[in-house]
């Protein structure tokens, strides 16, 4: 059985896997990368053997031992896993989770658990920072992440649209656009999705628009994600800096401003560096100073 | 919405001047508008109103029609009731396979014809391209009682030289057609036939069969034509942007029109979507040194050049130093370092050479055959 995440952003044969998984007879194989010594903490990391066999597992261990992250990527043999859960789930104590209580209890009864080396590009992108990191991945001369690859196609669902209308007043560079979008003002180190405008005069930096967005006139968006059918009010600032006295609760987004889906933006708005709005938490307009 | 006609498309069509564009391919295999073949208009225009019996007359180079309708899926016409029928040429005892005219060539599919459950028959020939409302189009003719519908559109410009099936309605007052000119050097009307037609089915298989016993085969001329004042045929007016693909420069005109938003509003109104074959092809990528101004680009484009009042299907590539103004790019080509377009048309797969330039007119559009290199 093959487990995998849907958060992640990577091109796998998974087949390559399998046959690793079969030639090593595992009971489990664990899809490891290799990430740099200061990031290790913040994964679950494997300690292997020259062979690959795991020896032990820590989730998000303060001192690493290795830096064989796990990918989050799994061929269990079946029988044997349901086996594993079945105990798993009788047992009260357990917070059932795959990195915290499976695999530990599959260690500990000596079954033999591989690691697979992955080679390549992956994120998980399970965070607003990574999210956007893995969008500008996709941009530059000679992109980290190519996803024009004929011999590895990223199938998707394609919207119904025209190709995509650059007009007179518009300036596009570094940048991805696709199907149905309008462009009419300046787009730099941006990813443009489906359907969606840049009004005349907008100018959009180092961002990410979701498919339908409308970003109004002489609206500046920099290092932003706009979410899906969102509409940012003309004139408006998205992404300036913090305001004096302004406080901004940018837990979640670090320095990228947030703007969920379906939001509509009033003219004339200003949203600072790492402000959230959504449907919930709308903006509300500064007071005057 | 209609759930009483099939569609009936004659893609088996002399009277379209594409020049290199159709040497490989039927006319309603072109492409246009940078994802879009003819056809696709055509057939959307069909699925949207309802219908979901759809037959595809061909005649030779269907090889790039079938490649691109597959199973009609795109359309929603992989059914297992009615759907898409590709009705190849064939030769029976009937049937002689020589198509010396539509009348032929809709004689020839008469066996899908009379299998179908609908009442009504839309004719149609992809070599217009709009997107039309047929729904209200149907309605009017359901109204009017009349025995053949034709959608028309006003066209003012005379071009005796080009005229292919150039069928203009004299209309009276209440929309009838009281007389026709076909091809006419000074046509009296401005009404021009836009080739939809709507009629019962059995009428269509009288009119066919007895035009074809006395030796006919154009169905303009020899069915409309002689009709025209026995028949109750009435007009059905086009308002939006029509295109037609008589001839390159028009072909090369009417791509030219999508620029302007308004067009493209038109063409591609959001409530009758225009459907295509889909690539999953990856976004656009636009390089630090890409410059675009007033173009469409389809997805899969890699610009790292000049580009403007241009048309880039998908999966186009236009190196750095390349400049492309005025031009229609089709899927695939490659435009390299320095080359300088204006006013071309380059097929599919074609490749322009560091340096190369070509300088086409308004009047007289380059055309770069399919594959080829300069």
């Amino acid at each position: 059985m093959l487990i995998l995440s849907g958060d992640h952003i990577y091109k796998m044969d998974y087949a390559k896997m399998l046959k690793f998984h079969r030639d090593k007879k595992a009971a489990a194989t664990i899809a490891v990368l290799q990430v740099p010594w200061e990031e290790a903490h913040r994964f679950g990391i494997m300690n292997a053997d020259v062979n690959g066999v795991i020896q032990s597992f820590e989730e998000k261990p303060k001192e690493p031992k290795s830096n064989l992250a796990s990918m989050g990527i799994y061929i269990f043999d079946w029988k044997k896993l349901r086996d594993y859960m079945e105990a798993d789930d009788a047992d009260p104590n357990s917070s059932n989770d795959f990195g915290k209580n499976i695999i530990p209890a599959m260690l500990n009864s000596g079954e033999v658990m591989v690691a697979y080396p992955f080679e390549g590009y992956w994120r998980d992108v399970g965070t607003i920072q990574s999210l956007w990191e893995a969008n500008m991945d996709l941009l530059g001369q000679k992109p980290v992440l190519d996803l024009d690859d004929d011999s590895w196609r990223i199938y998707t669902r394609n919207p119904v649209m025209p190709p995509h209308y650059v007009s007179l007043t518009a300036q596009v560079t570094n940048s991805l656009v696709s199907e149905g979008a309008v462009v009419e003002g300046t787009v730099t180190n941006s990813v443009i999705f489906s359907g969606a405008r840049i009004e005349k005069g907008a100018t959009v930096k180092d961002s990410i628009i979701f498919p339908k967005a409308v970003v109004g006139k002489n609206v500046t968006v920099e290092k932003a994600i706009v979410g899906e059918n969102s509409i940012v009010g003309d004139y408006s600032m998205v992404g300036g800096p913090v305001r004096p006295g302004e406080k901004v609760n940018n837990k979640l987004t670090g320095d990228i401003t947030l703007i969920g889906n379906d939001v509509t933006i009033p003219p004339r708005a200003y949203l600072a560096k790492g402000a959230v709005v959504n449907t919930e938490n709308p903006h509300q307009p500064a007071k005057e100073a | 919405m209609i759930n009483n006609a099939f569609g009936l498309i004659v893609t088996a069509d002399r009277s379209t001047h594409l020049k290199d564009l159709t040497l490989s391919r039927s006319a309603g295999a072109v492409p246009f508008g940078g994802r879009y073949r003819f056809i696709d208009f055509t057939l959307s225009n069909m699925v949207n109103a309802g219908i979901t019996s759809v037959g595809l007359i061909t005649e030779k180079n269907y090889h790039s029609l079938m490649d691109h309708l597959g199973s009609g899926k795109e359309w929603d016409l992989h059914r297992k009731r009615d759907g898409l029928f590709i009705l190849p040429p064939f030769m029976t005892k009937d049937n002689s396979g020589v198509f010396r005219g539509d009348i032929d060539a809709i004689r020839s599919v008469l066996g899908y014809v009379r299998r179908t459950q609908e009442d009504y028959a839309v004719l149609a020939w992809p070599r217009v391209v709009m997107n039309l409302d047929l729904t209200a189009m149907m309605e009017q003719h359901v109204e009017t009682g009349a025995d053949i519908t034709i959608l028309y559109a006003e066209d003012g410009s005379l071009r005796p030289e080009e005229q292919n099936q150039d069928l203009r309605l004299i209309l009276d007052e209440k929309g009838r057609v009281t007389d026709m000119e076909l091809d006419a050097y000074r046509p009296h009307s401005m009404n021009r036939s836009a080739d939809v037609m709507i009629l019962k089915k059995e009428l269509l298989e009288y009119l066919v069969e007895e035009a074809y016993a006395r030796g006919e085969y154009d169905f303009h001329r020899d069915i409309l034509l002689k009709k025209c004042k026995t028949l109750n045929i009435m007009g059905y007016k086009f308002e939006g942007f029509l295109a037609r693909m008589e001839s390159v420069e028009g072909y090369f005109a009417n791509s030219m029109a999508l620029l302007n938003p308004d067009v493209q509003a038109d063409l591609f109104n959001a409530r009758r979507p225009i459907y295509t074959k889909v690539k999953d092809e990856v976004a656009a990528r636009y390089s630090v040194s890409a410059q675009v101004k007033n173009s469409l680009v389809a997805d899969g484009c890699v610009i790292e050049g000049l580009v403007e009042n241009s048309i880039l299907f998908r999966g186009v590539h236009v190196k750095p130093g390349a400049r492309i103004y005025n031009s229609i790019v089709m899927q695939g080509a490659e435009v390299d370092e320095n080359a300088i377009l204006d006013h071309v048309i380059l097929d599919k797969g074609v490749k322009i050479l560091p340096g190369r330039s070509l300088q086409g007119y308004d009047s007289f559009p380059i055309v770069i055959r399919k594959n080829q290199t300069v």
